[in-house]
């Protein structure tokens, strides 16, 4: 096991195109770590940086205390799982598995015992003799990840490797994977554009976009103290609904609307008092609003009216579309859909609400979990 | 045989579409018959050209002298084997035999071998301007022949009239690259760098990764290359001066009468030199039909 630390790191392609500007993250020795974007965020390049299938422009890598930057990847002993798993198609399930041991002239004896060692731990052990075509998809992820496993490395890479997989298989790797990581106690960087992979999996989340490192830390953590309004956006499903809005002394003009920010809001943000006049983006997100009727301690200046446009019930909750006459804070995600309905704003309501599309709907806010973020710069407004 | 064994199931299947519809009419079910029949007709006539030459051979084969200019096209009056034995002799068939697969499998060989090294880093575009170097090749193919400058080449290397000098000749095949290239670009990518991550070296990955999975391409170069060789007539006839060096082709020219050709003879011998590219076809057919199949479904 190792630690691997990214200090500084660009990656400029030939053409002159920039993938990664000035990355630097430290992921300490047994830490699941999970690297979150768009398409085109540069998380697999970090990634194939790390396992030195892309060369590094700038910068030092470290594993453990070895600076590798231009060590070949089979001299770097990490293991990599591929979004297309990679596997051999013409060698067997154990064939497979042990052809990095058979690579590294480890004893017959010693490669077939670590194989099935390997095929148990994943139950693969009746698939040992078949080839990957007579596998399913589930089963092929399995053979990818035992080939990782087998080689006993100081680190796992891990490329989007659920992304083949269907919805449902996807949750129960999910948990496999993170399962595993932990028995094994390898230090993993796992890449991803499904944040509820990332957040569910990571001990510690870092969010990239267009190159750039925008934030790392742990889940609940940028889940509730968002950097900036991309991250705010990215992290958390629904997203966070984010508008403009102004702020005069505790009131906030959210279009034709205004809410009364409670004073511990202030307290915990010194910097927000000076944005008192000024047009500021403010983010809500979707649980933190609920049917008025149904609301407990609901307080004055803490609703908002406006009218469904679409209700999807979900069993548990009530996704609830409407619209705000504010004007939306593009958090510039090139992955975003637009809003299904066509309207601006999403909320959760619990189930019993009885709102309809096409109703008038009371919606109480809760404005102690708003999100604050300067209009120029999409930072947090915090200190 | 080639063309009816490829084209009847596309033609089966597309005939048989419109009758599986559960709202199809009558009217509906005769046009698709009708299609159906006019398939068929087209594909028979296909046969018919490609069938008509070959049985004319094996008839003439069979046949006698004056048989033959007698009724060139009719049933043999008997089936013997004289002609064969006649054409083993004269055409000296048993001692060009040698040569024949001599030249054909080190050429094949040695053709395929480095087309696979030069065809995988083109495919992946591991250097510098790999897809000009491919369009070179495509370049060659439609040039005519550039005799004259290699007969000077061979004959300046002091190769003229040897083994090497001929097998030099058949060391490139500008479609068979392109074949491979083709092939090996759908070989997924992440496969060398889960090898390179793995440890496996380049060469290794070549040999133990990427031929296995290119069996189709290669089985397809090595028949279409072989054949070729095989059935040289001219290149023999110009580079090659001693009757020790001859292939099977080039012992043919004796039934090349000043005044007429022994044409029994010459189709008995026409058949006795295809066997061999036959069987080798026979026996990569498999690979051949996988390797026009691969690729068409996500595997």
């Amino acid at each position: 096991m190792a630690s691997i630390t990214i200090d500084q790191v660009d990656k400029v392609y030939p053409n002159g195109f920039q993938a990664i500007y000035g990355l630097s993250l430290e992921v300490a020795d047994g830490e699941f770590v999970v690297l979150v974007g768009p398409s085109g965020c540069g998380k697999s390049t970090a990634l194939r940086m790390v396992a030195g299938l892309e060369q590094i422009s700038n910068g030092e890598l470290r594993i453990g205390e070895r600076v590798v930057n231009d060590v070949e990847p089979k001299n770097r002993d990490i293991a990599m799982v591929f979004q297309n798993y990679a596997l051999y198609p013409h060698m067997t399930v154990a064939e497979n598995i042990g052809f990095a041991l058979k690579l590294a002239k480890v004893p017959k004896a010693e490669v077939a015992a670590r194989v099935a060692e390997a095929a148990q731990m994943l139950e693969l052990t009746d698939q040992l003799a078949s080839r990957p075509s007579q596998l399913s998809g589930g089963q092929r992820q399995r053979v990818a990840m035992g080939r990782a496993i087998v080689r006993e490395p100081a680190a796992f890479l891990m490329d989007e490797p659920l992304s083949n997989l269907d919805a449902k298989l996807r949750v129960q790797m999910r948990a496999d994977i993170s399962r595993l990581q932990r028995q094994l106690g390898v230090t993993t960087i796992y890449v991803t554009h499904d944040q509820v992979e990332a957040m569910t999996m990571g001990d510690r989340v870092a969010v990239l976009k267009d190159g750039y490192l925008q934030q790392v830390d742990t889940p609940q953590h940028l889940y509730d103290r968002p950097d900036n309004v991309f991250v705010a956006a990215f992290i958390g499903s629904p997203s966070m609904n984010l508008y403009e809005a102004t702020l005069k002394s505790r009131e906030l003009h959210l279009g034709g609307q205004s809410l009364t920010l409670p004073e511990a809001t202030f307290g915990q943000r010194p910097a927000l008092a000076s944005y008192d006049g000024r047009k500021i983006a403010v983010g809500v997100r979707p649980e933190d609003l609920e049917d008025a009727t149904l609301a407990v301690d609901l307080v004055d200046g803490a609703t908002i009216a406006s009218t469904v446009e679409l209700t999807e019930s979900l069993g548990s909750e009530i996704v609830v579309h409407f619209a705000l006459d504010a004007a939306r804070v593009d958090p510039g995600n090139p992955d975003a859909a637009d809003d299904v309905s066509g309207a601006d704003a999403v909320a959760r309501f619990d189930p019993r609400s009885a709102c309809r599309a096409g109703e008038h709907v009371e919606i109480a806010v809760t404005v102690e979990n708003l999100h604050f973020f300067d209009l120029d710069s999409h930072e947090a407004i915090w200190d | 045989m080639t063309v009816v064994s490829q084209t009847s199931p596309s033609v089966g299947a597309g005939g048989t579409e419109p009758g599986e519809g559960p709202q199809v009419d009558r009217s509906g079910r005769t046009a698709a018959r009708r299609r159906k029949i006019f398939s068929y007709a087209i594909l028979l006539a296909f046969t018919a050209l490609y069938v008509g030459p070959m049985l004319m051979l094996v008839l003439t084969s069979f046949k006698t002298l004056p048989e033959f200019f007698k009724n060139p096209t009719g049933l043999p009056e008997s089936f013997g084997f004289d002609n064969f034995v006649e054409a083993w002799e004269q055409a000296n068939i048993a001692r060009y035999l040698v040569n024949s697969v001599f030249y054909t499998a080190v050429a094949t060989a040695i053709c395929v071998f480095t087309s696979v090294l030069v065809a995988f880093p083109i495919a992946r575009g591991y250097f510098k301007g790999a897809k000009y170097v491919l369009l070179l090749y495509l370049v060659a193919l439609f040039l005519p022949p550039a005799l004259i400058p290699q007969f000077q080449l061979i004959l300046n290397l002091g190769l003229f009239n040897t083994r090497t000098g001929f097998i030099l000749l058949f060391l490139v095949n500008p479609i068979g690259l392109i074949i491979l290239v083709n092939y090996i670009k759908s070989i997924p990518r992440e496969l060398d760098e889960s090898a390179a991550v793995d440890g496996c070296g380049y060469y290794r990955f070549i040999f133990k990764i990427v031929m296995p999975l290119i069996r189709p391409a290669i089985a397809t170069v090595t028949v279409l290359h072989a054949i070729g060789i095989w059935n040289e007539l001219v290149l023999p006839t110009i580079y090659l001066t001693s009757e020790d060096l001859y292939p099977v082709t080039r012992g043919l020219i004796v039934f090349e009468g000043l005044y007429g050709s022994n044409w029994p003879a010459l189709a008995a011998a026409v058949l006795i030199l295809m066997t061999p590219m036959l069987v080798l076809f026979l026996f990569l057919q498999r690979y051949i039909i996988s390797g026009l199949t691969a690729g068409a479904v996500k595997g």
